[in-house]
């Protein structure tokens, strides 16, 4: 422009000084002329008689008239061009000024270009059927086959759903995650060459994504995510700040997490393909209505209208000027354009934060005044959600339930009204029911009671601490004001009793009551007055959830109930799977088996099986004289030495859980140290149980070395040694000698013991230890 | 000015050293036979006893009143009788007999005399000695008149001892000490460093030493007078006549192939051979245990033997020829040779004396410690008794859990959390814990201390509780429960207290005259 405009100034300078020195030089000759008709006037006047210099002056004017008359054309002849000339310039001017205006946006789009990759309004799922974020850092293997693609972009009409993006400008993209590294090379206003399968055909479709700004001003961003559910619908899994959905930090979603979408602008939605294509038809600026069906409210009606990126983008400065002060926030949100929008880190966002030194405001205080106006809501009513997910928990694996939704403490304090309020918590297996079975009984006979109390059972626990009086594993916590309230409660697995072996789905039930409501002992589920009630039950086969768990008021003293389900595989014979009774009467064989041959203890040891077997939960009359036979039987068959061990092995491997063959040992092991001592007859037999109950060795020896740590060891000779140690045939020499390099350090350890009889004891065997090392040294 | 002293009191000899003027450590000779050593041997008369070599005349005479190996007794609940010649249940003694502590304090009494002007002592022990043990020692050298600045470990003193040594100061690196006394062995790594001395690991047996290859010797003696005469050795009566012999026989196949040796039995004297090879081969259990010590103290220090630099012996057992040999095997390469074994120890606790009374030490002796550092570590696992779900058993069981580690560097301070299992649980008992081996059951660790944090309200189950324990350089354990919600704490110090019958003790022995 400066060039431009300079040599357009020294352009008319020249033309000006030309056409001023042409003026000059006509003027000057003008000048002449009259100086010459003067000198002739003159004389002429003068009547000068020089005829010659008459003459001269005369051919001088003659000269001089006839180079005006004859001249050729001047510059200043030209004047009128300047004007002209002006004109012309500017309009080149004004036409290299757009050029170059246009010049510096492709300048400027060029920045923006390094700023913001090219985005082309369609998306994909990964193999979780989520919506794939196309970030760099993702390696989303899944294939780019397009699944949304949004109306009146520069896509549109170009790409359809399930085409498959084979390359990008001859680039291969065999997944999403090529998809994304080759997008991000675009630049705006470049076209792109797309080539894609359709229907098995191989084309190409060329496309120029226009700008960012475009770009932000056409999409409509609505903020859900779905996932398929229960095969003929879609449940809402996700909701994203600051978009139509949810367009306030502060204000609830108008479509929840969980949701059921039944329809789009009254389009059923029955599967995650309908919903991908209505929402593609989405504008910026257009008002859907959506049909949902939530939990304890049913189906409602909500109309969202959609915002643009531009929307998104205010409503979020909005809120992070809400939160932050002006310095941080501009700081904020200028990263967060730096960075393209992606995100700023956790770290990050805490070191801004941390930087601001105002306190938050955002408070998610929901008063009775925020729903009064909600359809459907019962200010009386609580409405908690629960979660389950496996979790180490303390190095166990356990069950995590996650609460939701408990009533606040001014809550509590009206709920209460004189009563106590509890949250109790009981698992149920569930595998079993089976809704057509539920159904065909609930038109058939109608014995829908019995079908649920056949088929799904409450968890049990051997924990005194974990349970009810009937060992049903219950966690009960009493709410009170001000008081601690948990959102999360652990469940070890290792505490659990599942009825079943095997692959088995657990609903961990959750009841909001007050100290009213009853549970029977036995089956762990509420009482309605005297009878049981199976309404959790009925509630879980109710398919379509269409009613809450108690929408007409029968049961007043529970205030809310919610489940969640899991699987687990549990890997031990359930509790409905042993025979209880056989399993009793395989102790008593096993102990009184211990000392058959020897026929030593046999009277003494029948006090001590009978203190073991008593506690075992049955003291029915029934379950108490079969104890007493089998004692009897036992016994005298112990006599004469007719019990079979191996037979009773046999059956106890069928019919005992793990934690039970250990106690068998510890039962075994206390029968054999009676007399104070531990002989090798029984350590042999206690070592013969232990490899045939598949009991691992280093526990087992753990428990046996604590047990006898005190009593004298006889009869145990050279060949014996070993075997206490733990030390099996099939150990290599390697092994033995580490094996017994440990044992001598772990009794060498106790000689500092308090008690004498450990001391004496550690002494005796750090020796063996020690000399029976050297055989291998 | 006082003396800066440092006694080693052995189970077979012990010896007291004194820093000399310009800080070098110096063991002094005893005033009777100007012996570096004095045998632990106590001949235990009416109103007066005899400490040393002296004391072992009393075996022909009075047998029964001569008391050796009294450090072995040091944890246990026992007496000396002398009706019966040994040691005995505490419970049920008559009178006259004699607590550990009681001839411990003799033989400090008699060290004592080589040397005067002697208020504040360190006194060495072994690593692995048990706290009641360090308490009876406590106690022995309060009744001897002995005010003790610290009780150290044997083998953290031999190496304090050797790092100081001009012609040694040169050690550096990893370095292995293996000290085998009389009655105990102790093995210890550690790190020396110029001067700096820094604990790495250390194992042990209190129960081997030098007696137990006499013991075994004894046996050969026994079977070989048998084979000769046909009646065995009065072991019953006259073990400690023949224990002495046993030492002399020991010292001669050190450096010798064999020896012969004239045997007083019931049959008469007999002459008897015995080779170096029958001893090696009758002590081949204790070579074998030797190795495993060694064995753990390397794994314990996450070293192996190339990664040693030296293996330096403490101890006259060190002289027996299979044990260097044993050395060899382990560490593959010989040992350090040219320290008098016997005095190191004694050496090192002067040191460490001097270390500990600076303000005592004149310019010259300040400037011979300037640059010595030592730094021990925890010889035992420091825990408390908590309730836990045995998986295996599928119950509540009562455990142990560990919050201070074995060889973790002095001063310690460690933290842990525990909680309540029950809801509305009004209080918690407490039980602190040591032991030698990372033990979780109860049934082996020794409970040290038992108390109660009581709460002042009611909370649900899983009421956090926050345990320190704290364990200094001199052995004393401060041990902190504190309710973090309503910060209500239970604090005990534990450090070795005298025994409650102590007065008691001193007033019996008051009168002894020690010779």
């Amino acid at each position: 422009m400066h060039k431009f405009i300079k040599f357009s100034f020294l352009f008319v300078i020249f033309l000006f000084l030309f056409s001023t020195y042409s003026q000059s030089e006509t003027d000057k000759l003008t000048r002449e002329n009259i100086n010459i008709d003067s000198d002739l006037f003159k004389a002429l006047k003068k009547n000068e008689t020089d005829k010659h210099t008459l003459k001269n002056k005369l051919e001088i004017f003659k000269k001089n008239q006839g180079k005006s008359t004859k001249r050729r054309s001047q510059p200043q002849d030209f004047k009128f061009l300047i004007p002209l000339a002006i004109v012309f310039f500017a309009l080149i001017f004004g036409m290299t000024s757009t050029e170059s205006t246009k010049k510096k946006n492709k300048l400027s789009e060029s920045k923006e270009k390094s700023k913001h990759a090219v985005r082309f309004t369609l998306f994909f799922r990964d193999k979780n059927n989520k919506i794939a974020m196309q970030y760099i850092e993702d390696s989303d293997d899944a294939e780019p086959r397009i699944k949304g693609v949004q109306n009146a972009c520069e896509s549109y009409g170009h790409l359809e759903i399930n085409d498959l993006i084979l390359s990008i400008n001859g680039n291969p993209t065999k997944t999403i995650s090529d998809y994304t590294k080759e997008r991000i090379k675009l630049k705006w206003g470049q076209e792109v060459t797309f080539k894609i399968e359709r229907k098995g055909k191989i084309l190409k479709k060329y496309i120029t994504p226009i700008s960012f700004e475009s770009w932000k001003e056409k999409i409509a961003l609505l903020g859900i995510d779905v996932l398929p559910h229960k095969k003929k619908y879609v449940k809402v899994s996700n909701i994203d700040f600051f978009d139509s959905v949810r367009p306030k930090y502060d204000s609830p979603a108008l479509i929840a997490e969980g949701d059921i979408i039944i329809s789009v602008n009254s389009k059923k939605i029955a599967s995650i393909e309908n919903w991908d294509k209505e929402i593609s038809g989405f504008k910026p600026g257009q008002t859907i209505t959506f049909k949902v069906k939530r939990k304890m409210k049913g189906i409602i009606s909500e109309k969202i209208k959609l915002i643009n990126y531009n929307g998104f983008l205010k409503n979020n400065e909005e809120y992070v000027r809400s939160v932050l002060g002006k310095k941080v926030a501009d700081l904020m949100l200028k990263e967060y354009e730096e960075g393209d929008y992606i995100g700023i880190s956790d770290e990050r966002r805490q070191e801004l934060q941390n930087m601001d030194s105002k306190e938050k405001s955002k408070e998610n205080d929901y008063t009775d005044d925020d729903y009064s106006d909600d359809e459907g809501y019962d200010e009386k009513k609580i409405y908690i959600t629960t979660t389950v997910k496996k979790e180490k928990v303390a190095s166990k694996e356990s069950f995590v339930l996650t609460l939701d939704g408990l009533p606040d403490d001014e809550k509590l304090k009206i709920l209460r009204d004189g009563k106590k309020i509890f949250l109790k918590i009981y698992i149920f297996d569930v595998t079993d029911l089976d809704s057509n079975k539920y159904y065909e009984i609930s038109d058939t006979t109608g014995l829908t009671d019995q079908y649920f109390s056949n088929h799904c059972h409450v968890i049990k626990t051997n924990e005194v601490t974990w349970s009810d009086e009937n060992m049903n594993l219950i966690q009960s916590k009493e709410l009170e004001p001000y008081g601690d309230h948990p959102t999360e409660l652990a469940f070890p697995y290792s505490v659990m009793q599942l009825p079943k072996v095997g692959k088995r789905k657990l609903s961990f039930r959750t009841f909001l009551c007050t100290n009213k409501q009853k549970f029977d002992d036995v089956e762990g589920r509420p009482k309605d007055g005297e009878s049981i009630n199976y309404r959790p039950e009925s509630f879980k086969m109710d398919d379509d959830g269409e009613y809450g768990f108690d929408d007409h008021g029968d049961y007043s003293e529970i205030l809310s109930y919610a489940s969640s389900e899991i699987e687990v595989e549990y890997k031990q014979p359930g509790y409905l799977d042993i025979n209880r009774r056989k399993y009793n009467d395989l102790t008593i064989a096993l102990g009184f088996a211990l000392n058959q041959q020897e026929g030593k203890n046999l009277k003494e040891n029948f006090e001590k099986i009978k203190d073991e077997i008593r506690y075992d939960g049955d003291s029915s009359a029934e379950g108490n004289i079969y104890k007493s036979l089998s004692l009897k039987s036992n016994y005298e068959s112990a006599l004469k030495k007719k019990i079979d061990l191996e037979s009773i092995l046999k059956e106890l491997k069928k019919n005992s859980r793990i934690h039970e063959r250990y106690e068998m040992i510890d039962l075994l092991l206390n029968l054999a140290i009676t007399d104070e001592t531990y002989g090798a007859k029984e350590n042999e037999f206690i070592d013969k149980v232990a490899k045939s109950l598949d009991l691992h060795n280093e526990q087992f020896q753990e428990i046996k070395k604590r047990k006898t740590a005190s009593v004298k060891f006889v009869d145990f000779g050279d060949k014996a040694d070993e075997s206490i140690f733990g030390i099996t045939k099939d150990m290599d020499k390697k092994e033995k000698l580490k094996v017994l390099r440990k044992e001598y350090s772990r009794w060498n350890a106790l000689t500092n013991n308090n008690d004498k009889a450990i001391r004496e004891r550690a002494r005796e065997m750090r020796d063996l230890a020690a000399n029976t090392r050297r055989q291998y040294t | 000015m006082s003396k800066i002293i440092g006694i080693d009191l052995g189970t077979t000899f012990s010896a007291i050293a004194q820093l000399d003027d310009l800080g070098n450590p110096e063991v002094l000779a005893s005033t009777d036979t100007n012996k570096k050593i004095t045998s632990s041997t106590v001949y235990l008369k009416e109103k007066n006893v005899v400490v040393g070599d002296k004391a072992l005349d009393g075996l022909n005479a009075t047998p029964k009143n001569v008391v050796t190996e009294t450090k072995r007794q040091m944890e246990n609940d026992v007496v000396f009788s002398t009706q019966k010649g040994e040691w005995t249940d505490k419970e049920g003694a008559e009178e006259g007999c004699y607590s550990p502590a009681q001839v411990s304090s003799f033989i400090l009494g008699k060290l004592k005399e080589y040397t005067s002007d002697i208020k504040k002592v360190v006194i060495t022990v072994p690593a692995l000695f048990a706290e009641k043990a360090r308490v009876a020692t406590l106690d022995a050298a309060k009744m001897a008149g002995l005010e003790v600045i610290e009780l150290i470990n044997e083998p953290t003193a031999a190496a304090c001892y050797y790092a100081s040594l001009p012609a040694v100061k040169k050690i550096t690196g990893k370095v292995l000490v293996f000290d085998l006394g009389g009655g105990t062995f102790d093995v210890t790594v550690c790190e020396i460093e110029a001067q700096k001395v820094e604990v790495i690991t250390s194992r042990g047996d209190k129960w081997l030493g030098g007696k137990d290859f006499d013991a075994e010797l004894v046996n050969i003696m026994n079977n070989k007078y048998k084979e000769a005469t046909g009646e065995g050795l009065d072991l019953a009566n006259k073990k400690l006549e023949y224990m002495e012999k046993a030492e002399q026989i020991k010292r001669a196949l050190s450096v010798r192939e064999k020896h012969a040796e004239v045997i007083e039995g019931p049959k008469g004297p007999k002459k008897i051979e015995i080779t170096r090879s029958e001893f090696e081969q009758s002590i081949q259990t204790h070579i074998e245990k030797l190795k495993m010590l060694m064995e753990e103290a390397l794994d314990g220090s996450g070293l192996k033997p190339e990664n040693i630099s030296h293996t330096l012996l403490v101890g006259g057992s060190t002289r027996i020829p299979i044990v260097t040999k044993t050395i060899e095997s382990i560490m593959k390469k010989p040992p350090l040779k040219g320290v008098n074994v016997d005095e190191a120890v004694a050496a090192g606790a002067a040191i460490y004396a001097g270390l500990k009374s600076k303000q005592s030490l004149n310019e010259a002796q300040k400037q011979a410690l300037e640059k010595v550092k030592m730094q021990d570590v925890c010889n035992f696992y420091m825990g408390t008794l908590i309730q836990t779900d045995d998986p295996v058993l599928n119950r509540k069981v009562t455990t142990n859990m560990i919050i201070i580690d074995r060889d973790t560097p002095l001063p310690a301070t460690k933290t842990d959390t525990i909680a309540t299992i029950y809801d509305d649980q009004e209080s918690v008992f407490l039980e602190i814990t040591q032991s030698e081996g990372r033990e979780k059951n109860r049934e082996f660790v020794n409970i040290i201390h038992e108390g109660k944090l009581e709460f002042p309200d009611k909370k649900p189950k899983g009421r956090p509780i926050q345990v320190t324990y704290k364990y200094d350089t001199s052995g004393k354990l401060h041990c902190t429960f504190m309710d973090e919600s309503s910060k209500k704490k239970y604090e005990v110090s534990l450090r070795p207290e005298s025994a409650k019958d102590l007065q008691k003790q001193y007033e019996s022995i008051e009168h002894i005259v020690i010779e």
